[in-house]
């Protein structure tokens, strides 16, 4: 083919018109090989303004995933992420080196949300007001969190554990759309604890750089059938949807409510489930048109294999009134063994299943897409015996990427 | 008068002038529409065509843009001409499609003078649709294969290419 200027030649377009060629082209992938060709396509690529429009056409893609040792373990499910994945593994520091080094005390993951970790650590100084970071990996940055200020603090009281090493459950929480598009570095934690009688939280926001009050709520207010002072965390399974976090709210088994906090009300409150006593293993995922899916992982276990249940529900759930949850669909995993949640990620559940033996290196891990309810195999992400705490790296390729902090 | 559909005259920068309905470029181009817009005063009382100098397109792509513009812009065209691709299923998303394949499958110099009007005259749907063009040029090609397209004389420097492919090899 004839080439678009003669050899030597200055590039026959200005870095505006270069920006609006690239735009229009249909793979992560060929950008790449675009900054390889010369550095004024690099340069016009990696521009932050480019870069940002590039993330609004493309979702970012699930790259692998953190355990609690904070061993990165990338992703395998096709060619293009598996390579992203890697390439993600090597540029980043996921052992966080770059945190200030603390003499007591050592720093944990606690969440991650789209590239941007949220860490804390004891300082030796008790389990409960830890301090907290939040920490670009592939960018090594961080910013040390404010402090919780005593008055807020004030209403914790015996804070029940919420793992075996802290008294506090700390998790980032998406920034609304406009707020995402106006300032993109923009982050909100969500600081909570679980005490005896009552559900504490607070929120902070990277705008007002302040921690605000979520009011509190007691157990038994949000859930009738429990104790009044209980004596471990009834909190589980966090998923969130659409502007709400939801959790399983169960003292024993057999009493389980669906709980929910609205970040942009700043309130908890109990949501219907589609079941009348227990609620298993659920993530409440975003279905598209403002419709919120439910997926419940069954407990029995036939020849066949397991069953994860689809519900579906308008926006409409708040309150107590009849359910409005409807079956949409069972997906037969032709699997035994048992499965847990790990959570959602490219309009796709995905699940961790138990290893069967203790020989099996890599767990085996499975997606279920939730418009096409194909069941897919996620090739070689968790190492067995790595389960507890995992989290999800969903993001881009390091070379195009933005810091996120 | 007012039935009467008024024309306006292009001259490219070659010197030729081409004759286009009013409102038909009014509505395509963004450029000339300021152009008559800001000539109207002037002219409210005489029956003079206007001649417009539009000194960054040449007569080859100035004819080519409005061959575009008439397909895309003229209403009574679009209505009125069962014969071809414009009759087409109401609620076909681009009746135009073949037209506008057919219209980017130039030579390359024609190709980057049809983008460079497009932007000058900001015709948007004609400048979405050659970058598009340009941009099908360099899908899936390696990086060899895009310098090629772009005549791009690899000017990074060994150390600075060594470290532009480690950071892009997850690509190729």
């Amino acid at each position: 083919m004839a080439s678009l200027a003669a050899a030597g030649e200055a590039l026959p377009f200005s870095d505006d018109i270069l920006a609006e060629i690239f735009i229009r082209l249909p793979t992560l992938e060929d950008l790449g090989r675009a900054c390889a060709s010369c550095p004024a396509f690099r340069r016009v690529i990696t521009s932050h303004s480019f870069l940002r429009r590039l993330h609004a056409l493309h979702p970012p893609s699930l790259l692998g995933f953190l355990t609690f040792s904070s061993w990165f373990h990338p992703t395998e499910s096709s060619r293009s992420s598996a390579r992203a994945a890697s390439a993600v593994a090597e540029a980043a520091d996921f052992e966080f080196s770059f945190l200030p080094t603390k003499t007591k005390g050592s720093w944990m993951v606690r969440d991650a949300l789209g590239g941007r970790f949220v860490l804390d650590c004891d300082d030796g100084a008790g389990s409960t007001f830890t301090t907290i970071a939040v920490c670009d990996p592939l960018f090594r940055r961080h910013v040390i969190l404010p402090p919780l200020p005593q008055g807020l603090a004030a209403a914790v009281e015996q804070p029940l554990e919420v793992d075996d090493e802290r008294r506090c459950d700390v998790f980032l929480a998406p920034c609304s759309e406009e707020g995402a598009q106006g300032a993109p570095q923009a982050f909100s934690v969500i600081w909570m604890a679980h005490c005896q009688t009552k559900l504490v939280a607070f929120i902070f926001s990277s705008a007002s750089w302040q921690w605000r009050a979520i009011a509190p709520r007691s157990w038994r207010d949000l859930n009738p059938a429990m104790r009044r002072v209980i004596k471990e965390s009834p909190l589980q399974s966090r998923s969130y949807a659409y502007g709400c976090f939801y959790w399983c709210l169960s003292e024993f088994h057999s009493r389980s409510k669906l709980i929910m906090l609205d970040v942009g009300r700043m309130e908890f409150c109990p949501v219907n489930h589609p079941f009348s006593h227990r609620l298993g293993e659920f993530a409440v995922v975003e279905l598209g048109e403002s419709r919120r899916g439910m997926f419940m992982l069954g407990d029995n276990t036939s020849n066949e294999g397991r069953i994860v249940q689809l519900f579906s529900a308008s926006n409409q759930i708040h309150g107590e009134g009849a359910s409005q949850w409807v079956l949409e669909n069972t997906v037969r995993l032709y699997c035994s063994r048992s499965f847990k949640m790990l959570g959602v990620a490219d309009g796709k559940l995905l699940l961790q299943g138990a290893s069967e033996h203790k020989s099996e290196e890599k767990s085996l891990c499975i997606s279920l897409d939730f418009k096409t309810r194909q069941v897919q195999g996620v090739r070689g992400i968790i190492h067995s015996g790595h389960c507890p705490m995992v989290v999800r790296y969903i993001g881009y390729p390091p070379s195009l990427s933005l810091p996120t902090i | 008068m007012a039935s009467e559909k008024k024309v306006v005259f292009l001259r490219s920068s070659d010197g030729e002038a081409f004759e286009v309905s009013e409102e038909v470029i009014s509505a395509a181009s963004v450029t000339i529409k300021g152009m008559i817009d800001e000539e109207s005063p002037s002219r409210a009382d005489t029956a003079a065509t206007t001649t417009l100098a539009i000194p960054n397109v040449t007569a080859a792509t100035l004819s080519r843009v409005l061959h575009y513009v008439n397909k895309h812009f003229d209403a009574a065209a679009v209505v009125g001409r069962p014969d071809d691709y414009i009759f087409c299923a109401p609620g076909d998303e681009h009746p135009l499609a073949r037209f506008d394949d057919d219209f980017v499958d130039v030579d390359n110099d024609t190709l980057i003078d049809l983008v460079h009007a497009a932007e000058y005259l900001h015709i948007k749907k004609l400048f979405d649709l050659t970058c598009k063009a340009v941009a099908d040029k360099l899908k899936g090609r390696t990086i060899d294969q895009i310098r090629e397209t772009f005549g791009i004389v690899n000017d990074y420097t060994v150390e600075e290419e060594v470290e532009v492919y480690r950071e892009n090899s997850w690509a190729f």
